[in-house]
């Protein structure tokens, strides 16, 4: 039993924020420089209507100053503010169209390229993180990262805003324009506070949400005994403790949210009030004007704008290092290397077809070898132990043993599916370096144990993305055929086109199992790798399928090479040779006569199977 | 109105425990809308008695004034803000409790047809979406339209023709904003659905890693993940262009507003019916009428989406357990069990699910590691189903019938030993025993009484089951072992812990019984999980225990331990065990095979195993594994 780990935090990414966020800039330059231009358009555009509206006052009560503008009539004036605001509009709608040209594609390249990543990893390893965390991975953090470049034009705009209006406001009257925005600035300070202590309690609050849905989670998973011990009150009664939990959790980090945000909203409402006393005197004896005040009051709440979003753009700069670990995490490679690589996009186009690598002598087996394999699981400490093992082209290997025996994993090593610990693979005598990378069709083709089958159509799930047009229509009858699949197909509502997997048709354990053997099959592999069948098959059908296996996808002298899990007679019966693991090592290996009459663990293993 | 009674019944069942609480927040909102109607008139008379050199003290007095409004009704929202969230999740909290503990009162066929993931998304995730409802929504809309009257009604004072015209350009703004907002949820939906659908897609192929790897599939998931981030992108853009036009609407709408209103001023003053400071009043209000407008319509939005929350949560409230209370009306006093071991009796019992959904409580176990027990019927292709078991078990739609025309008894104080295939009928035996389902036809009587008359928990606090895979909880070793009971004291728990003879490993447990386990016990090996259900188990006092021993392999040393807990376990206790080796098998007093839900034999043990044409002792000889699998 373990005690729980403290939340470990993530090591820093490999890359710092800056250079990431430069790299992202130089990827699509000329929308990142629209956006800039029309954003600072936008804010800029900001000063005229206080500036309109000053000239108005000052014209009715008669202070208006002739210059340049200032014989305007109050009419022609409200015309040209409503003209101002016409082109904000036109510079808003320009803003959305670059910040979408920008952020689009980048998301969609972040995420291609972190797939990719997340796929290239050891296919039976578990992934570093739990699924479900995965996904928001792929969203919120990618979405994190890639939409922090648009903070600079956004603040570089506010700022624009804010050193024009405080030199306007200035010339105006410059012991006001500190009345007026020192106040606000003095409660941005005090904010600061309330921001670090906000993040404290956001991270608390996050603690106390994911225990009330992992809480959840266990006592819905464990329903049955629950009822059982008739606990369902005690249950809900904790359950209502670590409510309460989250309820002071999130109740503290509201509070700060509060304070970072709105006290600084507050304290400019007092220098707004400052500003009404000492207008109210600079009024009375002609040194300010009504014009003035409007003026001042439409620039004072935007240009705290800046100050604020000045907290919000240094939180943001913090998490992107957070982020940026968290993707790294899941890639499990550098960022420069796993993320940042431009690939084509395609956001309004349709992709490429793909193409598949033709069946060229080249990949034609003559032998596999496999010398002193080993591979260490890292918790458990279990695994295979100096593993050699040879298959001939055309051949039908079994691999078989008890529970535990490290069949499969013998298969996902030489897959490189688990990454080996020691030894040694060649094929046709020449070493292979990276297996995953190499044991691919038309080398080799997979079922898994347990396959997945994912949500779309069953003719989807077995092509895989190979096209009925390259003469795989034959093909995929043939495999169907040969995995003993098409009376169950027959029965489906849609045949071929039902949707199955996770949100579609559920099919049976041993359905999924055949369905991924026509998957295999109709990549026309070489080496057909195959880990026990008849975990999900009854005896009669996992004897149809070997029997049709070897007829039918074998007439010519390209028959495939099968190496198979299995313990069932009907396999064993098949084999030219038999590996007998025990307890991750070698025990044996032989034709099945061979090993009946010397090896204990065979005879033992054969006894056991007395229906088959 | 049946929308708004539902409203009603919810905010009444939720706010009632905390009506003082809500009065504050009703205070808060109000008083802070009455200050910012306030605020303006003293701008404005500043301004009139400055420009017309009033008295200086007066003016002071109300900027200073106007400083203390603004700072009263900075503190009248930041404590709206507040208090709203308390209301809000002390509700919200309450709510999924009821939610929680209404499904764990639901039976198990409700619970088979879904996932926890879905359940946990109606208790938490749509919970969570009533928080603002709970919070502000009701009184928010009340409150901003109580703001909107009321800039229209001061306006009206200034001049009547701005009232009627602040009220047309009110109405005008929330019927445009009502016609483009079908538009903008629909199209937000449909950018929602398509990024629902591409992660639904990344979080499949992530778990099917190895399938596609290994049969050079990578290129096709690239490509199909970049037609899914097609089709979101083209969602997003069109949803987030119309956003761009409905902020164009009604900004320029305001833009409108505020120029006329302006106009209006100037005009009113050229005619010298208002002064300077009034036209500033007059375009301040206009201004003031904006963020409410805005804000009304996204909150009458948030309703719907609440809405659609409080629709679901109805319908799961709706489900009501089908194994009633008691068949029989209950006789007075309360049916009880007596404290000695309890005789059982099944007599012509038939059952098959009713769920629509066949399940099977080993499906999962078995092929989740390799299995070489052969599992020779033809159904047992329907039957197993790996990580993926929910849905094998779904493929059968017409429910077969489980147990057939079952009779069998077992005396007081003696130890059955039930055989038989996966799917044969022995867990759904044990869970008539806790009338998680009644017999459909045929009675079992417990001491001799039909348990129909037993209250469940009546049962269920006299019969103990320990089940092959063990649920643990994220808490401490004490709830753990007392399923968060915390009337039971540590000196119970610690005297079964002896008991059992764990103490070897209760020390070495680094903070006793307030050590946390990990999600679901995954430090532990099935051995070490079921002996915590042993303690479960005794810290109840039972008279009937159940046990489904671990198949999996055991090291010597909690085999050991297993052993001397199921001796103590057994002990004066009438038992059914489920075996799996040959060892458990020979505790037993009598045997009874089961297959295909129908009795292939049962009798006392030592009969037949003498007796060589017995299925039993034919199942001695070819070993257990192949039947019990």
């Amino acid at each position: 039993m373990t005690v729980q780990a403290p939340n470990q935090p993530i090591a820093k990414p490999s890359m710092a924020t800056l250079p990431f966020v430069w790299a992202l800039i130089k990827m699509y330059p000329w929308p990142y420089l629209g956006y800039t231009l029309a954003w600072s358009a936008f804010s800029l555009l900001l000063l005229l209507p206080g500036l309109v509206e000053q000239r108005i006052f000052d014209r009715l009560t008669g202070d208006a100053p002739v210059n340049l503008w200032g014989a305007w009539s109050v009419w022609t004036l409200l015309a040209a503010m409503a003209g101002v605001e016409v082109m904000r509009v036109l510079a808003r709608y320009w803003t959305l169209l670059s910040d979408m040209a920008f952020q689009e594609p980048l998301r969609a390249l972040l995420q291609r390229n972190l797939m990719e990543s997340v796929m290239n990893q050891p296919g039976a390893q578990p992934l570093p993180v739990a699924p479900g965390e995965a996904v928001s991975r792929f969203g919120d953090d990618v979405a994190e990262v890639k939409d922090f470049p648009v903070w600079l034009p956004d603040m570089l705009g506010k700022l624009l805003f804010a050193l024009v209006a405080l030199i306007i406001m200035w010339r105006i009257n410059w012991q006001m324009t500190l009345v007026a925005v020192g106040p606000g600035l003095l409660g941005l300070w005090l904010a600061k506070f309330a921001w670090s202590r906000m993040l404290r309690a956001f991270e608390a609050s996050a603690l106390a949400r994911d225990a009330v849905k992992g809480y959840l989670g266990e006592i819905l998973g464990a329903v049955q005994a629950i009822k059982v011990a008739d606990a369902e009150t005690n249950v809900i009664n904790h359950f209502q403790r670590i409510n309460a939990t989250r309820r002071k959790a999130e109740l503290r980090e509201k509070l700060f949210r509060n304070l970072a945000f709105s006290t600084s909203d507050q304290v400019t409402q007092v220098g707004i009030g400052l500003v009404l006393l000492l207008a109210g005197l600079g009024i009375r004896n002609g040194s300010f004007t009504v014009g003035d005040f409007a003026l001042f009051m439409s620039y004072i709440w935007s240009i705290t704008w800046f100050f604020r979003d000045c907290g919000s753009f240094i939180g943001d700069y913090q998490t992107q290092a957070i982020s940026l670990a968290r993707l790294e995490e899941l890639a499990q490679a550098p960022i420069a290397e796993a993320l940042l690589p431009a690939r084509p996009i395609y956001l309004t186009q349709e992709p490429p077809p793909l193409t598949f690598p033709e069946r060229t002598a080249q990949h034609r087996l003559q032998t596999l070898t496999v010398k002193g394999l080993t591979y260490r699981h890292p918790s458990s400490g279990q695994g295979i132990e100096g593993i050699d093992l040879q298959l001939q082209a055309g051949s039908f290997t079994v691999i078989t043993g008890r529970v535990g025996a490290g069949k499969s994993t013998l298969l996902r090593v030489l897959l490189g599916l688990l990454p080996r610990t020691a030894g040694e693979i060649r094929w046709n005598g020449e070493p292979v370096a990276d297996p995953a990378t190499f044991f691919t069709p038309p080398r080799t083709a997979y079922t898994a144990q347990v396959p997945r089958l994912f949500s779309e159509s069953l003719r989807d799930n077995i092509l895989m993305g190979r096209s009925d047009s390259d003469g795989t229509a034959n093909n995929l009858a043939a495999a169907i055929h040969a995995a003993v699949m098409e009376a169950d197909i027959e029965q489906l509502d849609a045949g071929l086109d039902t949707i199955v997997g996770p949100r579609g048709v559920k099919l049976s354990g041993g359905q999924m199992q055949r369905s991924a053997a026509a998957r295999m099959f109709v990549r026309e592999a070489e080496l057909l790798v195959f880990d026990d069948l008849s975990s999900a098959l009854d005896v009669e059908t996992e004897r149809l399928l070997w029997d049709r296996l070897r007829r039918q996808l074998g007439p010519l002298a390209a028959r495939p090479t099968c190496l198979v899990v299995a313990h069932r007679r009907a396999a064993l019966r098949q084999a030219d040779h038999i590996i007998v693991l025990k307890d991750g090592k070698l025990d044996d290996a032989g034709t099945l006569d061979a090993l009946l009459a010397r090896c204990a663990e065979m005879q033992r293993l054969w006894q056991q199977e007395v229906k088959g | 109105m049946l929308l708004l009674k539902q409203y009603i019944r919810l905010l009444a069942t939720y706010f009632r425990p905390q009506r003082g609480r809500v009065a504050l927040l009703a205070l808060l909102l109000v008083g802070g809308i009455g200050l910012q109607l306030l605020n303006p008139q003293l701008v404005r008379y500043v301004l009139d008695t400055a420009q017309q050199g009033g008295a200086l003290t007066t003016l002071v007095a109300a900027a200073l004034l106007f400083i203390l409004f603004g700072l009263l009704q900075a503190g009248a929202t930041f404590g709206a803000t507040y208090v709203g969230e308390a209301v809000s999740w002390t509700a919200t909290n309450a709510l999924r409790a009821d939610l929680a503990l209404h499904c764990l009162r639901l039976d198990m066929g409700f619970h088979n047809a879904r996932t926890p993931g879905e359940l946990i998304e109606r208790i938490d995730g749509d919970v969570s979406q009533l928080a603002d409802f709970f919070s502000q929504l009701v009184l928010n809309v009340i409150a901003n339209g109580l703001l909107v009257l009321g800039v229209i009604v001061l306006l009206g004072v200034e001049d009547w023709r701005l009232g009627v015209a602040a009220f047309t350009y009110a109405l005008l703004i929330l019927l445009v904003l009502q016609a483009v907002q079908a538009r903008t949820v629909r199209l937000w939906d449909r950018a929602r659905g398509t990024s629902a659908a591409l992660y639904g897609f990344i979080e499949e192929r992530m778990a099917g890693r190895e399938d596609v790897r290994a049969n050079g599939a990578v290129p096709y998931v690239l490509r199909r993940l970049l037609l899914l981030q097609r089709d979101t992108y083209l969602a997003r853009y069109a949803a987030r262009v119309f956003g761009i036009f409905t902020f164009a609407l009604t900004h320029l709408f305001a833009v409108a507003a505020r120029v006329l209103a302006l106009g209006f001023g100037v005009w009113l003053f050229y005619n010298g019916q208002v002064t300077v400071g009034a036209v500033y009043l007059i375009v301040y209000y206009v201004g003031l009428l904006q963020d409410p407008l805005e804000k009304l319509r996204t909150e009458i939005e948030a309703l719907q989406h609440a809405t659609a929350s409080i629709n679901r949560i109805n319908a799961l409230f709706a489900h009501q357990p089908q194994v009633p209370a008691t068949v029989a009306q209950p006789i007075t006093p309360k049916l009880e069990l007596p404290a000695h071991p309890l005789a059982v009796e099944f007599a012509g019992v038939s059952f098959h699910y009713n769920d629509a959904l066949y399940t099977n409580g080993n499906a999962s176990k078995l092929s989740g590691h390799e299995q070489n027990g052969a599992v020779t019927n033809g159904a047992a292709d329907a039957l197993i189903g790996g990580d993926q078991s929910r849905s094998s078990d779904a493929i059968i739609t017409k429910a077969p019938a489980v147990l057939h025309d079952l009779s069998f008894t077992l005396a007081p104080g003696r130890v059955l030993g039930l055989l038989g295939r996966t799917g044969s009928g022995k867990t759904t035996l044990t869970r008539l025993l806790f009338r998680l389902y009644d017999p459909l036809t045929g009675t079992i009587k417990l001491d001799g009484t039909d348990l129909r008359h037993f209250d469940p928990p009546t049962i269920r606090q006299r019969v103990g089951m320990v089940t092959q895979e063990v649920q643990l909880f994220q808490a401490s070793l004490r709830e753990n072992l007392t399923f968060f009971n915390d009337r039971v004291d540590d000196e119970q728990i610690l005297a079964v812990i002896h008991e059992l003879g764990l103490e070897r490993w209760y020390r070495a447990q680094p903070k006793g019984l307030d050590t946390i386990l990990t999600g679901g016990g995954s430090g532990l090996s099935a051995g070490e999980a079921q002996l915590l259900a042993f303690v479960r188990v005794f810290l109840k006092a039972p008279g009937l225990v159940i046990l489904d021993e671990a198949s999996s392999r055991l090291d010597p040393a909690t085999e050991q331990l297993l052993e001397r807990a199921i001796d103590r376990l057994l002990a004066n206790r009438t038992g059914i065990i489920i075996a799996h080796r040959l060892a458990t098998v020979e505790r037993a007093d009598d045997i009874l095979i089961l297959d295909g839900g129908c009795v292939v034999e049962f009798g006392e043990r030592i009969h037949l195993a003498a007796d060589p044409t017995s299925r039993f002792a034919q199942l001695l000889r070819t070993g257990l594994q192949e039947a019990l699998a």
